[in-house]
């Protein structure tokens, strides 16, 4: 690719995935440095744009980019909160992903008791399912790129996802309602 | 090339068939449609209290601005035995045609690494000897003929401050304002950190403190008024970038150590002290560069940058 077309191709065409990678940097590191590490992603893919066969595959493609930068980012903060975290895999293997991922409590919005009984319900997930419902619903990623990030079918991230949205369900009904639901309590008197 | 312009928020073709799929294929039972819609509607609003997209796509649209290409050297250089920026890619799970490239490392295939290693080494040197007898200038991704008044410039090319490459390119620092201090004094101006991808450092820099502090950055108090200041909406005389920058030159007369930037888009300047700030954000970002020692900042038109006298001081 020449290089002044390279550059046109790439400022037409990455742009247009930043928010696709700020949401994935958001859930993986946080709002607050997800601008930052988009842009250290975004001067990667530019210095590996020639390299890049299929323009077909930008999207996962600049989503690989953004998760690994900001598993280095993770890495970076490890040194300095080694206390506060959970230590991580040299490998980068999509199986630690849900290491990565925890969702900020506060919703944002003031008197919204449904929104922290939600977030409350979904960080009280097992890590693998959190990490679907978080990159499905919050990054917004569909079942496909998810298995890419964890490395898992397509198929297993969808029944993985019923299964995350199941518990949280149960853990949201009020007592009596989620009593009155479970199978081992139907046809009891 | 497939793809084709869309707006921000808009998937592509290959994107919507992944939402298609996903429609179809993530329909979840009736119990759980209340939860899915909750969760839809949460993500969506968590997705509003994140940074603002536009600006970030704009500063992914100005890195081949700042950067000319992967491998091209523009306006300054870095010191003798400097690392390359190679290692970029470490632990990345890169397209698998790179990974294959990266694993084929020995025997001939080393050979020829070292052999395309030192023809680039040699086409740099060139480079650097052509610009350490002409003088430098450079217009981001456009390259442009030195100007032949400058052919008897017998000076060094300026040089980053004592610095190593980083596994993604090479460090820089931008220079920004900061609230409140630097509308107590407008000389005031803080550093923050970037990694230029290639050794167009100096265009690099400057396109970074056009481009504006980050969202966190921005929420600590830092600020440049030179994004506003430009009119980007118009009409670039440089064939398309911001600026230029022409090293070791007072406009248009030859001087050691002296940086000239001029714009190349027209400006609008909301007043003194905010042309004051954007000179001292520009002046300390360039004067990093140890070689580049005093800055100029010209108008698109030629004249000083915040001259109120209209004498054109800063080109005497």
């Amino acid at each position: 690719m020449h290089a002044t077309e390279g550059a046109k191709s790439f400022a037409a065409i990455v742009p247009h995935h930043a928010s696709a990678m700020l949401r994935l940097a958001a859930a993986l590191i946080g709002p607050a440095e997800a601008e930052d590490a988009v842009q250290e992603a975004s001067m990667r893919a530019w210095q590996a744009w020639p390299t890049l066969r299929n323009l077909d595959a930008v999207r996962p493609w600049l989503l690989q980019i953004t998760l690994n930068v900001c598993r280095q980012w993770r890495r970076g903060l490890k040194g300095q909160q080694q206390a506060q975290m959970r230590s991580l895999p040299e490998e980068s293997d999509g199986q630690h992903l849900h290491l990565l991922v925890t969702l900020e409590e506060d919703p944002g919005t003031s008197n919204n008791t449904g929104a922290l009984d939600l977030r409350a319900a979904i960080n009280a997930l097992p890590d693998d399912l959190r990490a679907i419902v978080i990159l499905r619903f919050y990054a917004g990623l569909d079942a496909t790129e998810i298995g890419t990030m964890l490395n898992i079918p397509s198929g297993t991230v969808r029944s993985r996802l019923h299964r995350a949205m199941a518990q949280m369900r149960e853990r949201l009904q009020p007592p009596d309602l989620a009593g009155a639901t479970h199978p081992e309590m139907e046809g009891r008197s | 090339m497939t793809y084709e312009p869309r707006s921000l928020n808009h998937h592509n073709h290959h994107h919507h068939h992944h939402h298609d799929e996903r429609n179809a294929n993530d329909a979840f039972p009736p119990e759980l449609d209340a939860l899915a819609a909750r969760l839809s509607a949460d993500g969506a609003a968590w997705q509003n209290r994140l940074p603002d997209t536009a600006r970030v796509a704009e500063r992914i649209r100005a890195i081949p601005d700042g950067a000319p290409s992967a491998v091209s050297v523009d306006d300054v250089t870095l010191p003798m035995g400097a690392e390359s920026p190679t290692g970029y890619g470490a632990g990345w799970n890169l397209p698998r045609v790179q990974r294959r490239r990266r694993v084929s490392s020995s025997g001939w295939g080393r050979f020829l690494g070292f052999a395309a290693a030192a023809v680039v080494v040699a086409l740099i040197a060139t480079v650097f000897a052509q610009l350490a007898t002409r003088g430098g200038q450079t217009t981001g991704p456009a390259i442009h003929p030195a100007p032949t008044h400058a052919q008897s410039q017998p000076t060094a090319v300026p040089t980053l401050p004592a610095t190593t490459a980083t596994a993604t390119g090479y460090p820089v620092l931008v220079y920004f304002s900061k609230n409140p201090d630097s509308y107590n004094d407008p000389m005031a101006v803080f550093p923050v950190h970037r990694i230029s991808p290639t050794l167009g450092v100096a265009t690099y820099a400057i396109q970074q403190l056009i481009a504006g502090p980050t969202s966190s950055e921005a929420s600590a108090g830092y600020f440049t008024e030179l994004s506003t200041v430009l009119q980007r909406g118009g009409a670039s005389s440089c064939g398309g970038p911001d600026f230029k920058i022409a090293l070791n030159m007072r406009g248009t007369a030859p001087e050691t150590g002296t940086a000239t930037l001029q714009f190349c888009r027209q400006t609008a300047s909301p007043g003194i002290g905010a042309d004051a700030r954007i000179k001292a954000e520009i002046a300390k970002t360039l004067t990093q560069f140890s070689n580049i020692t005093k800055v100029v900042i010209l108008l698109q038109d030629g004249h000083c940058f915040g001259d109120e006298s209209g004498a054109d001081v800063c080109l005497k």
